[in-house]
């Protein structure tokens, strides 16, 4: 099991290495992620707005927050802030009802 | 990484499920996706 060796793994020239640290966040947000899930298929049930693009939103916002994770360089950082953060952008601004 | 490319993968499915019309089964693949990019990253199979 990676966590009991202690290695970490490199990738694109050491921009992104999974780690410990990167593992055990990685679990967290992947966990949470599934727990949403479920329970967005029961409340967009009865809404106007379409459940499938809530779901590539929020699939690539968890890219985004997996690449955070696991960052070795301050391109990678960014990369991942901006990955995460523009689908929120449309996220926050997609409840049209209430407008 | 194989994680990674796991949930990228997934988005791009969600998105193609509108427009060849699969909505039904995309949560069933969603839940499965998540799980196995969770095993991969905790089992070290990177």
């Amino acid at each position: 099991m990676e966590w009991n060796n202690g290695l970490s793994i490199a990738v694109f020239d050491n921009m992104i290495a999974f780690d410990k640290v990167a593992i055990a966040f990685s679990g967290v947000i992947l966990a949470t992620a599934f727990f949403w899930f479920i329970m967005a298929n029961d409340y967009f049930k009865n809404s106007t707005s379409s459940l499938v693009d809530h779901y590539s939103l929020v699939l690539f916002a968890l890219t985004g927050a997996l690449m955070l994770t696991a960052f070795k360089n301050m391109t990678t950082l960014f990369l991942g802030i901006e990955i995460m953060s523009i689908p929120m952008y449309v996220l926050a601004a997609s409840k049209k009802e209430r407008c | 990484m194989k994680g990674l490319l796991i949930i990228s993968g997934l988005g791009i499915l969600a998105m193609l499920a509108e427009i060849f019309k699969f909505k039904k089964a995309l949560f069933p693949l969603i839940l499965i996706g998540i799980i196995g990019s969770l095993c991969r990253k905790l089992y070290g199979m990177e």
